[in-house]
């Protein structure tokens, strides 16, 4: 924000200090280059609307805060960290390390979805079981697995259930959700530990995963 | 020599007179932009942190210092009379207008310059 308005004074500055030079120097009556440059301005802003929503979009950005320097977020199905806001565009470092500007009325008008404002992560799983698997043999697994869930206090809230019966998979869905406070390392063990206790636990009862074909 | 002689229009008291006030603010200059530019310091960084202080103060010290030294010059040199003999005309100005116009030129170029620095020094205060 600090170097946004930075920008902004500055040419302000530029402005203030090319109309003084007419007006001491060249002794010009700025009265009159105002009121002529306004009605040159109005054509220009007219040729120039795009740019200058960049720059309405920019205020927006800057009052309506939906993100700030340094927010992880996700724009047009790219994912980075924002770099810059400046006066026309939004400088973000995708996650490929590639280096992205997006117009701040695109910024504005489109879905931004900041993750770094995000109160909990979410770990998803979905167990894919095969038809074979008889209903208790599926009831024993979603209860080992809530078990096994309860035994990490990191996990704030969870849901486990059978959510599809069907022809070629039963599908047992997981739901973990972590607090932020959780390092990102520790987020990905806790991730790897219940995916391995899964397919130990398939291992041991001769439950087996969904295969394709 | 005597002093009330004129030299281009002056007395030679009034020259040494600039001369003294001059060398003064050369002197005293870098004093008092370090004050011009703490106080500034003080002014955005409430908690005055002494080490970040040392380490931008001196940002903003070199044009406090040419402005200074631009200001206390033309505020003297206004106080001599134009010599006579450099009442030339060209292109149907004069010399004096041509001075003035180029003094103004400086002096607004100096303070835009100025000011752009505070911002600058500013907002690096206000990011760390």
């Amino acid at each position: 924000m600090v170097l946004f308005f930075r920008d902004f004074f500055k040419v302000i500055l530029y402005i203030i200090g090319v109309l003084l030079i007419l007006r001491y120097v060249f002794n010009e009556n700025i009265g009159n280059l105002v009121t002529s440059l306004s009605i040159v301005g109005a054509a220009v802003a007219l040729s120039m609307r795009e740019s200058l929503e960049n720059i309405i979009a920019s205020f927006i950005i800057f009052f309506d805060k939906p993100f700030s320097v340094g927010d992880l977020v996700k724009v047009n199905n790219f994912t980075g960290t924002i770099e810059k806001i400046g006066l026309r565009s939004t400088r973000i470092r995708t996650q490929d390390k590639t280096y992205i500007t997006v117009p701040n009325k695109q910024m504005v008008d489109t879905i931004v979805d900041n993750i770094s404002c995000r109160t909990e992560r979410k770990i998803e799983m979905d167990l894919q079981i095969s038809v074979r698997t008889s209903a208790d043999a599926l009831t024993n697994f979603a209860s080992f697995m809530r078990s096994e869930i309860a035994k990490h206090n990191a996990i704030i809230n969870s849901s486990v259930f059978v959510s599809d019966a069907g022809k070629q998979f039963h599908t047992i869905h997981i739901e973990c959700f972590i607090s932020m406070d959780i390092d990102l390392n520790i987020f990905q063990q806790l991730r790897e530990t219940l995916n391995l206790k899964a397919v130990a636990f398939a291992h041991e009862h001769q439950i087996s995963f969904f295969e394709k074909g | 020599m005597q002093l009330d002689q004129e030299l281009l229009s002056n007395p030679i008291r009034s020259y040494l007179y600039i001369f003294a006030i001059l060398l003064a603010t050369f002197i005293f200059k870098r004093f008092i932009s370090r004050f011009f530019a703490s106080l500034i310091y003080t002014w955005v960084d409430k908690k005055n942190h002494s080490e970040l202080r040392k380490s931008h103060v001196h940002r903003l010290v070199v044009p406090i210092e040419q402005f200074l030294l631009f200001l206390v010059a033309v505020i003297t040199l206004y106080e001599l009379k134009f010599p006579v003999l450099w009442d030339v005309h060209l292109f149907k100005v004069s010399l004096q207008q041509a001075i003035e116009s180029v003094i103004k030129l400086v002096f607004i170029i100096l303070l835009i310059k100025l000011f752009i620095r505070t911002l600058e020094f500013i907002s690096i205060i206000l990011e760390e």
